[in-house]
């Protein structure tokens, strides 16, 4: 066996560390470039090429991105208002404050044990501001006083407030945790310290 | 995207993989012989930490296929700056320079050092 069919086996052995995915759209190119770079006589990857190979591999199916998602998340408590400060407490909102992270590919919602949704970003249509308060909201949710984790045909409303409140609209539905329970959330109204901000962090970039 | 990036320092390797397409489009193996001589040699960049850099640059959608060829039967990517990524390019200098400014300024010889 040449040397260079040798050694493209052991790159294409190291390439396989990376996600299916990826490698099917790369494989080929990532190839042709590490033979590029290789040595006449070379017959082994280079120790660091290999390491360095493995490395981003396991990062990609880590899902992290060279540690900048991490730095990239922006968390947005949720707008909790003094009478309402025990209900949440009770759903185990009191240690951790209720709160939606956005990150470059997930938005995740939390409200103690009471509500979770880790979503897509990409699944998200369109955040706005909630105008007009609970009255728009469709079937019982309009009720003014609802407050902590309410749920009516696909719409969650997680409320601290009932001011400053979030429409979010996905583009298809997602499960989401309600408390023990698994339900399919096509739209997610939420009460936020920062409405604006959050309604700017979860569009669409232009 | 921009400010996801743009809040950070940028990377060095990131740097000069968005310098190498500044000019042109540009292989994968081109990049690298670029960077190469862009940095004098200094940075010598591997092939996971390139394709890596250039996933999340495409992901951040700073950079792009241009055009794709069969080269020795074997897929050959061109990848180029997208307007955003040339922006972003731009602001980097623009605070680099900043940067340089000032230190240059603070190193002023002192009184009687020839330099």
């Amino acid at each position: 066996m040449s040397d260079s069919t040798q050694l493209e086996r052991r790159y294409r052995r190291l390439l396989a560390f990376y996600p299916r995915a990826f490698r099917q759209e790369h494989e080929q190119e990532i190839l042709g470039v590490l033979m590029a770079g290789a040595d006449e006589d070379q017959r082994r990857p280079r120790p660091g090429e290999a390491a360095d190979l493995i490395k981003y591999a396991l990062w990609m199916r880590l899902g992290l991105r060279r540690g900048d998602d991490m730095a990239s998340k922006m968390l947005f408590p949720m707008k909790v208002d003094r009478p309402s400060r025990v209900l949440v407490a009770g759903l185990g909102a009191g240690r951790k404050a209720p709160r939606v992270t956005a990150s470059a590919s997930t938005v995740d919602v939390r409200m103690g044990w009471g509500f979770h949704a880790a979503l897509a970003r990409a699944d998200v249509a369109s955040a706005r501001p909630l105008t007009g308060g609970l009255g728009e909201l469709p079937g019982p949710l309009r009720l003014s006083v609802l407050r902590g984790v309410n749920y009516w045909r696909g719409t969650a409303l997680v409320n601290g407030a009932g001011t400053d409140l979030v429409d979010i609209t996905l583009d298809r539905p997602s499960w989401v945790r309600l408390g023990p329970f698994p339900v399919r959330m096509r739209r997610l109204i939420v009460s936020a310290e920062d409405q604006s901000g959050l309604v700017a962090a979860l569009n669409p970039k232009p | 995207m921009m400010f996801s990036m743009a809040k950070r320092t940028m990377q060095e390797a990131t740097f000069l993989i968005l310098t190498a397409l500044a000019s042109g489009s540009q292989h994968g193996y081109g990049i690298i012989t670029d960077v190469r001589a862009i940095s004098s040699g200094r940075v010598e960049l591997k092939a996971g930490t390139l394709y890596a850099a250039l996933e999340r640059l495409r992901t951040d959608k700073l950079v792009e296929v241009e055009r794709e060829e069969i080269v020795d039967s074997r897929l050959r990517r061109y990848y180029r700056l997208t307007p955003a990524g040339r922006e972003l390019l731009a602001a980097e200098v623009t605070r680099l320079q900043a940067n340089v400014h000032a230190a240059m300024s603070r190193l002023k010889p002192a009184p009687g050092v020839v330099m």
